[in-house]
């Protein structure tokens, strides 16, 4: 596996993406952490920041704050759109439900929506592997005014190949729900009892790897629950095409990334044993998925992963030891055409 | 051909007769002693025609000679030409035999001596495999062995020799082998010539034990707390003090299977009669059956499907250190006990209602509270009154780890709903899963009519938890005094300005007028000072009552009552400020209800007059 690079992140919550060859911000990734604001502070006490990174670098082009008025991390995704924008979805706590918001990420100018107050900093250590330090930027990044989803929903993610429109998102009650851009309110839940669903936009339908609870402990440090990883194919109605098909099998699965690749669907999943690449067919095939994994147990946990094509190349990213002094973000390059990815030749 | 001389040859005087020897030719069985020189050992035999023989051997060995033998002590056998003399062998003694042949005599001794007949089968034996007596270990039995002789005399029997562990039975026909102890025990008698032999075994008391239980009509299978889940078995010899907790409705008739290990088998096929027995809080519960055990049968049995005697206590009940002493009877010899299972059980009000997990805590804190309880109004009380002891946080049975209402570090997830509660590596929880954690409770035991409310605001407004401090109200830096406005329910988006507070913050100015909290809010489950604002909040309603499991306050009888109890106030966002107002302390007059309540978010209807409905949909079932 060609085109690793590893950068220090000290204190860095998350990573998502990727969103590519996105026009002036020339994002590719962004990093997220959580702060509190400390005691006295009744207002908001708790912001999520993100920040996007251009490829290859740790160094931020911008910094996005959301004030939060509950003390967790709010979930998130990020993807690039037709437009060339970043596009970013994320979560308000209320209390008992959770507003979604839709953002673009560029425009100009940026306006205000973070109030005074500390902020996070954190440091970007240049790294042998060519890694470089930065000093975050003050400006905002937020452009217009969010769209914001009522209800019961959590984890919003993204539909890979979707031009960053649509985004699902998990009711509290397990139903995978698929949110069209212009709608509030979701189209109908389009998995039952799936959990946290990740879905890529096919020639056919929709690829929703799901990841279903499992029993067991969650993951340390980022306190993920486990899981194990699912298949479905659903035609354009969201009907089930073939019966949905296990990944991973025997093994517990704490995140995932999933992207569209021409006619292959790649998969980035943490597990107990690191980071695990998995490459199949975008469409519903009896060609086998191929498994790779991207690094070797150092003790520390993997994180965040985040994956997407651009082009003829396969970018993915990764943290290690994730929401600790010794986070490390592991980026990597690899050529779409290589044919132990792809697993061209074989049957 | 050789002629014969001619001549006259001188006569030559002819020998004297020689008695050359004396031989017991009957019966075929007499034996020359070998070291004792003319000692001739005859078996007994009772037969008085049964004789011995004796017969002399001559030189020459002719009648004529013979005709000239001197017998002493015998009388000849008629026919023999006196070579022969015949002696009884029907008393056990010596016959002195003498014979005189011209000048020489011959003497032997026959003597009648008796023999082995048989040693015979050993009495009372469990069991008998040819000449093997099985015996079970008895303290201070014995087994005794009897040789039968030929004569069956007291003379015979004390020159029969013993080999063998053996010990004095008091008879001289008899010895004894002790059952003291377990082993092989040969015994061998010999007399008169004659050998015999039998083995005495002698093997513990057949022993069974219970090695696993099953519980056959659970109510539900117990799941430890989203962890890895429980054994499928009840209770395992290999963790002899685990207790895996199990779930029954009440007066329920446990049923349970058994996997009997056999310790020791018996030595014949033998009906143990195995029963096991608990205390339910005072009911006394017994499982019996019979199993009959052969001495080549495998091992581990199972029995399946045994019924208890009497049902469970019809109540809600916790039984955290319930033990089954089993025993077992085997042949009559009297019951003999053997491993205690431990187990927890937890009866319940009624079947688990469907879809709903029987997780460890629910049960556990759910039968603990209402132990004794029959009736669901109960259950639901003495639950509010669990929840409502914040003084003793509710512990996460599988670690004992607290559980609290948004307890994790700032950043960390809390559960929002009763599996990512108990899942939590914080134990912690958002009051979705504090609410569902209580219906839960009520679901576990059958319970379903009970239903999660949001509570929020139609106006993009969020309330105060109660406790906190509006500061009086004065001129602001404009110098306008703001009016104190008893608004509810609705507030306009445009009418910001009616709030009268700003929230304080790091980016509030000092000098203006603006409110504050006191260090502690009204707590909620195993934290003192929960968040302090919300948009939206969790309750539950039952039977009327409206419960508020994250700060385990009292059941409250309507929706107002709650808010009045739990609402300080309001407050929205204008960026960047957080205002404040509507201090539910001064309101007055009409005392209104503010918020907005939503059955069965996000999915049921809706309890106000302008809520939004659920989202409709279809559904996909994978």
């Amino acid at each position: 596996m060609p085109g690793f690079a590893t950068f220090s992140l000290p204190g860095l919550d998350q990573i998502r993406g990727l969103a590519l060859s996105v026009g002036p911000q020339a994002g590719w990734l962004v990093a997220a952490a959580f702060s509190s604001f400390g005691p006295g502070d009744y207002a908001a006490d708790y912001a999520f920041y993100a920040w996007p990174l251009p490829a290859g670098s740790p160094a931020p082009t911008g910094r996005l704050s959301v004030p939060q008025i509950l003390p967790e991390m709010p979930g998130w995704d990020v993807a690039g759109n037709e437009d060339g924008e970043l596009v970013l979805v994320y979560e308000v706590n209320g209390g008992a439900t959770r507003a979604i918001h839709r953002q673009p990420l560029a425009g100009s100018p940026p306006e205000p929506v973070v109030r005074e107050g500390p902020e996070i900093e954190p440091t970007f250590v240049e790294e042998p592997g060519g890694g470089r330090t930065a000093v975050l930027p003050p400006e905002q990044l937020a452009a217009s005014s969010p769209q914001a989803t009522p209800g019961g929903f959590n984890r919003p993610r993204l539909v890979r190949g979707s031009g960053a429109e649509p985004f699902t998102a998990v009711s509290d009650d397990g139903d995978l729900h698929l949110f069209e851009s212009a709608e509030p309110a979701p189209t109908g839940p389009v998995s039952s009892g799936l959990g946290e669903g990740w879905v890529a936009a096919t020639p056919d339908g929709f690829a929703v790897v799901a990841k279903r609870p499992a029993l067991g402990t969650t993951q340390p440090n980022t306190h993920v629950p486990p899981g194990e990883l699912f298949i479905h194919r659903l035609d354009r109605d969201f009907q089930p095409v073939v019966p949905p098909r296990r990944l991973l099998a025997e093994e517990t699965v704490y995140e995932v990334a999933v992207d569209v690749c021409q006619e292959m669907l790649v998969v980035l999943a943490t597990t107990p044993r690191g980071a695990v690449l998995l490459t199949g067919p975008a469409a519903p095939s009896q060609r086998p998925w191929r498994r790779f994994a991207l690094h070797a147990s150092t003790g520390d946990a993997a994180g965040s992963p985040a994956i997407a094509c651009d082009g003829g190349t396969l970018h993915l990213a990764f943290l290690l030891a994730p929401r600790t002094k010794e986070t490390r973000l592991v980026t990597g390059e690899l050529p779409l055409a290589d044919p132990g990815l792809t697993g061209a030749g074989q049957g | 051909m050789t002629e014969p001389l001619v001549g006259c040859d001188p006569v030559e005087e002819p020998a004297p007769p020689v008695l050359v020897s004396l031989t017991v030719i009957t019966p075929d069985t007499a034996v020359q002693d070998a070291e004792v020189v003319g000692l001739w050992r005859v078996p007994y035999d009772a037969a008085e025609d049964h004789l011995t023989i004796v017969q002399a051997t001559t030189l020459p060995n002719d009648p004529e000679t013979w005709a000239q033998i001197d017998w002493h002590g015998a009388t000849v056998v008629e026919g023999s030409e006196n070579r022969r003399i015949q002696l009884p062998r029907n008393a056990l003694q010596d016959h002195e035999v003498e014979a005189t042949l011209d000048e020489t005599t011959r003497e032997l001794t026959v003597r009648i001596v008796p023999r082995l007949d048989r040693l015979d089968d050993v009495a009372a034996a469990v069991a008998t495999e040819a000449r093997i007596f099985k015996f079970y270990v008895a303290a201070g039995g014995t087994a005794t062995i009897r040789a039968r002789t030929i004569p069956d005399t007291q003379a015979a029997w004390q020159q029969i020799t013993w080999e063998g562990a053996l010990g004095d039975s008091g008879a001289a026909h008899s010895k004894t082998v002790a059952l003291d102890a377990g082993g092989s025990f040969p015994v061998k008698a010999s007399l008169g010539g004659v050998e015999d032999e039998l083995e005495v075994l002698v093997r513990p008391l057949p022993r069974i034990d219970v090695v696993r239980v099953q519980f056959r009509n659970a109510a539900a299978v117990v799941d430890n707390d989203t962890a890895a889940a429980f054994p499928a078995y009840a209770w395992d010899d290999a963790e002899p003090d685990r207790r895996i907790p199990a779930c029954f409705v009440r007066n329920t008739a446990i049923r349970l299977s058994v996997v009997l290990e056999i310790g020791q088998h018996p030595l014949v096929q033998e009906t143990f009669h195995v029963t096991g027995t608990a205390d339910f809080g005072g009911t006394h519960v017994t499982w019996a059956f019979d199993k009959d055990i052969a001495p080549g049968d495998a091992t581990p049995l199972v029995e399946h499907d045994v019924d208890a005697d009497v049902a469970i206590p019809n109540v809600i009940a916790a039984y955290d250190a319930l033990d089954v002493q089993w025993a077992y009877d085997a042949a009559g010899r009297g019951a003999v006990d053997g491993n205690v299972s431990r187990h927890q059980v937890y009866s319940l009000l009624g079947a688990p209602a469907g879809g709903v997990r029987a997780y460890w805590t629910l049960l556990d804190v759910s039968c603990h509270a209402a132990d004794g309880d029959a009736a669901a109004v109960d259950l639901a009380n003495h639950l509010t009154v669990r929840f409502a002891d914040l003084a003793h946080p509710i512990q996460r049975k599988r670690d004992g780890r607290d559980l609290g209402y948004w307890t994790a570090p700032p950043g960390n997830d809390s559960g929002r709903n009763t599996q990512e509660l108990l899942q939590n590596a914080d134990g912690s929880g958002q009051c979705g899963a504090w609410a569902l954690f209580f219906l839960d409770m009520l679901r576990v035991h059958g319970i379903n009519t009970a239903v999660r409310v949001e509570v929020d605001h139609p106006n993009n407004v969020g309330f105060l938890v109660r406790n906190w401090n509006f500061s009086p109200q004065k001129a602001s830096v404009s110098g306008t005094v703001k009016p104190f406005v008893d608004w509810f329910y609705s507030v306009p988006t445009s009418e910001a300005s009616r709030f009268t507070h700003r929230i304080r913050g790091a980016g509030v100015p000092q000098d203006y007028e603006c409110q504050t909290r006191p260090p502690n809010g009204a707590a909620g489950q195993n934290n003192p000072n929960p968040p302090p604002k919300f948009s939206n909040h969790f309750i539950v309603r039952y039977a009327g009552a409206v419960y508020d499991p994250s700060y385990g306050s009292v059941p409250f009888n309507d929706f107002r009552s709650w808010e009045n109890a739990s609402i300080q106030g309001l407050w929205c966002r204008r960026d960047p400020l957080y205002l404040a107002g509507y201090d539910n302390n001064r309101r007055t007059g009409m005392d209104p209800q503010m918020l907005r309540y939503q059955q069965n978010f996000p999915a049921g209807g809706v309890l106000s007059a302008s809520g939004l409905p659920g989202p409709a949909g279809w559904r996909f079932s994978a």
